[in-house]
C-alpha cells in the first residue's frame, strides 16, 4: 500500500510548526510518531496535503518533575520511554503499565504519549482500505449520513481505544495545548466530548505539548487493566484505570477515580461509581454496587469486535478486581 | 517532488532519490535493493518489515524515508560478519525456527534489539517482545527456543 502524495515539512521549532499549521489550516496535519496517521493515510481515510512532522522537536520529548510536584511529560515522549522510565514507574506505575500495553514494541518505540491521547476512534467499517470501503455506503466518519455499525443511529459509533488515556484520567492529568499566539490547559476529561467523530477537541492549528500529572493523594493505590484478544498488538476490548485513596488502613475510601476506555466512543469517568465509594468502607456488597454503577456510567454499547454484553461483564469484573486489590494493598501496607 | 537524501544503512552512507511519500521499507527494497526486509501487511501490524533505527526495532512500513536522515538504520543484511551468520541467525537455523522464512528477518532484528538492551530475558519477555512479529508457519515455539538459546549463551 503506497501512501498518497503529500508535502512533508519538518519544522525546526514549535513556533515554526504552529505557524505552519495556522497557515495550512484544514490542508495540514500534524505527524508525531505516525503509527496511527501513516496507516490512516495508506487507507486513504486521512489525506492531508501537507504533513507537518513535529517528531524532531526535542523540546517536547522529556519527563520531568512538575513545579508543584507531580510530573510533566512532553507530548513527544515515546510510549517505550514512558513505560521504561524509572521515574514514571515509581511515581505513576499505572501510566507505565498502560503505556507498555499499547500495541507492540516496534510501535511503542515510535508512537508518542501525545499521539496516544489524540488517537482517532476506530471501527471495523472505517479502518479498512479504500478499495474495501468503496463497496459500502459512506458512514458518518467518512462524511456520509449513516452509521454502519448500529443501523438508524444518529451518530458515529466508532470506539475510543487508547490505553494510556484511562490511566491519565485516573491520575487527573491536564493537557497543555498551544496554538499560534495562545495556549490552554484543560483537564484530560474535557478533551473528549463523547463523540466519535471528531474524537477530541483539538483544533487543526493546535499542538498538544504537555501532559501534566499532579502528585497522587496520600494512601492511594492505582490500578490498570486491559482486556484484548491478544496481549500484544491488539486494541483493547475494555481498559480500566482506577485510583483509590484510603482514610487509613481501615478500608474506608477517601477519594476515588475510575476511568473506562475501549467500550464506547469516548473514555468515561464514572462519577456515580466514584461518589458511591467516597467516605464508605469498601465491602463485598459495595464492590458489586460500584461495579454496576461503573457499567451504567460507561454505557458499553458498541458491538464492534465483541458484544456490548461481554464489555459490560469485563468492566464489572475489572472494577471488582481493582477494588479488591486496592483493599488488599491497603491492608498489607 | 523528488529529492536527494542520504541514508545511513548498515554503516554505509547511501544517496537515494525519494519522494516525500516513500516509506523507509519502499526505499530499502526498491531504491537500495536490500530485499531482506520483507513487506507483509504494509500497515503496521505484522512486524515483517522490522528494521533497527538507532538500535531500536521499528516498523519500516510506517516510517517515512525523508525523516530517516541522520539516523543509523540496520537491516538483516548487516548481521552476518565475514561470511559467518550472527548467533541469532545460527540459532534460528539449528532450532528449526525457519519454515518459509518470511517473518525471520523481523523476528531476528526484534530479538537482537531486545538482547542488545538486556540479554537477561525470561521466556515471557521474549514472548512479549516478539509479540509484534507474526509467524504463520512454525508456531512460535522454535522461535522462542532459538532466542532463548542465544540469550543463555550471552
Amino acid at each position: 500500500m503506497t501512501l498518497p502524495r503529500f508535502t512533508h515539512i519538518m519544522p525546526s521549532s514549535l513556533d515554526e510548526a504552529l505557524e505552519l499549521l495556522q497557515e495550512k489550516g484544514d490542508k495540514g496535519c500534524v505527524k508525531a510518531g505516525g503509527s496511527d496517521l501513516m496507516v490512516a493515510m495508506k487507507h486513504r481515510t486521512t489525506v492531508p496535503e501537507f504533513v507537518v512532522n513535529i517528531k524532531g522537536l526535542e523540546e517536547l520529548d522529556f519527563i520531568r518533575t512538575g513545579s508543584e510536584g507531580g510530573m510533566v511529560i512532553g507530548s513527544l515522549t515515546t510510549l517505550s520511554a514512558v513505560s521504561q522510565s524509572d521515574q514514571v514507574k515509581k511515581q505513576f506505575p499505572i501510566l507505565a503499565k498502560a503505556a507498555g500495553k499499547v500495541a507492540s514494541v516496534q510501535i511503542r518505540n515510535v508512537a508518542t504519549l501525545g499521539g496516544n491521547v489524540c488517537l482517532n476512534t476506530r471501527c471495523w467499517y472505517y479502518n479498512q482500505t479504500a478499495q474495501w470501503r468503496r463497496a459500502i455506503p459512506l458512514c458518518y466518519k467518512m462524511g456520509g449520513k449513516e452509521c454502519l455499525v448500529i443501523k438508524n443511529s444518529d451518530k458515529c459509533n466508532a470506539v475510543f481505544l487508547a490505553d494510556t488515556v484511562p490511566a491519565l484520567m485516573a491520575l487527573d492529568a491536564k493537557l497543555k495545548i498551544v496554538r499560534k499566539g495562545g495556549e490552554r490547559t484543560i483537564p484530560i476529561g474535557d478533551f473528549y466530548n463523547g463523540s466519535a467523530h471528531p474524537p477530541n477537541l483539538i483544533g487543526t492549528d493546535e499542538i498538544l505539548t504537555e501532559i501534566q500529572i499532579p502528585e497522587a493523594p496520600e494512601n492511594a493505590f492505582s490500578l490498570f487493566y486491559k482486556d484484548a484478544p491478544r496481549e500484544v498488538v491488539d486494541f483493547a476490548l475494555a481498559n480500566i484505570a482506577m485510583m483509590i485513596a484510603f482514610q487509613d488502613s481501615d478500608g474506608v475510601c477517601k477519594d476515588a477515580r475510575i476511568a473506562v476506555g475501549g467500550v464506547t466512543t469516548s473514555p468515561v469517568r464514572s462519577e456515580k461509581g466514584e461518589n458511591t465509594l467516597k467516605g464508605e468502607k469498601i465491602t463485598e456488597a459495595l464492590m458489586d454496587e460500584v461495579a454496576d454503577l461503573v457499567v451504567k456510567d460507561s454505557a458499553p454499547m458498541s458491538p464492534i469486535w465483541v458484544s456490548p454484553n461481554q464489555r459490560r461483564q469485563t468492566v464489572r469484573t475489572f472494577v471488582k478486581r481493582g477494588l479488591k486489590e486496592a483493599l488488599a494493598h491497603n491492608r498489607d501496607k | 517532488m523528488k529529492k536527494l537524501i542520504q541514508l545511513n544503512v548498515n554503516g554505509d552512507a547511501r544517496d537515494v532519490i525519494v519522494e516525500d511519500h516513500y516509506t523507509l521499507l519502499q526505499v530499502l527494497r526498491t531504491e537500495i535493493g536490500l530485499t531482506g526486509t520483507k513487506r507483509g501487511c504494509d500497515h503496521g501490524e505484522c512486524g515483517s518489515c522490522t528494521v533497527l533505527v538507532d538500535g531500536k526495532a521499528v516498523l519500516s512500513c510506517c516510517q517515512l524515508a525523508v525523516e530517516m536522515q541522520g539516523k543509523n538504520i540496520e537491516t538483516i543484511e548487516s548481521l552476518a560478519e565475514g561470511g559467518q551468520p550472527h548467533p541469532l541467525q545460527k540459532s534460528f537455523v539449528e532450532t528449526g525456527a525457519i519454515q518459509c522464512g518470511f517473518c525471520t528477518p523481523g523476528m531476528i532484528l526484534t530479538a537482537k534489539a531486545m538482547l542488545d538492551s538486556n540479554p537477561r530475558v525470561s521466556e515471557d519477555d521474549i514472548k512479549r517482545n516478539i509479540g509484534g512479529n507474526f509467524c504463520r508457519c512454525t508456531g512460535y515455539n522454535q522461535i522462542i527456543d532459538a532466542v532463548k538459546k542465544v540469550a543463555e549463551a550471552i
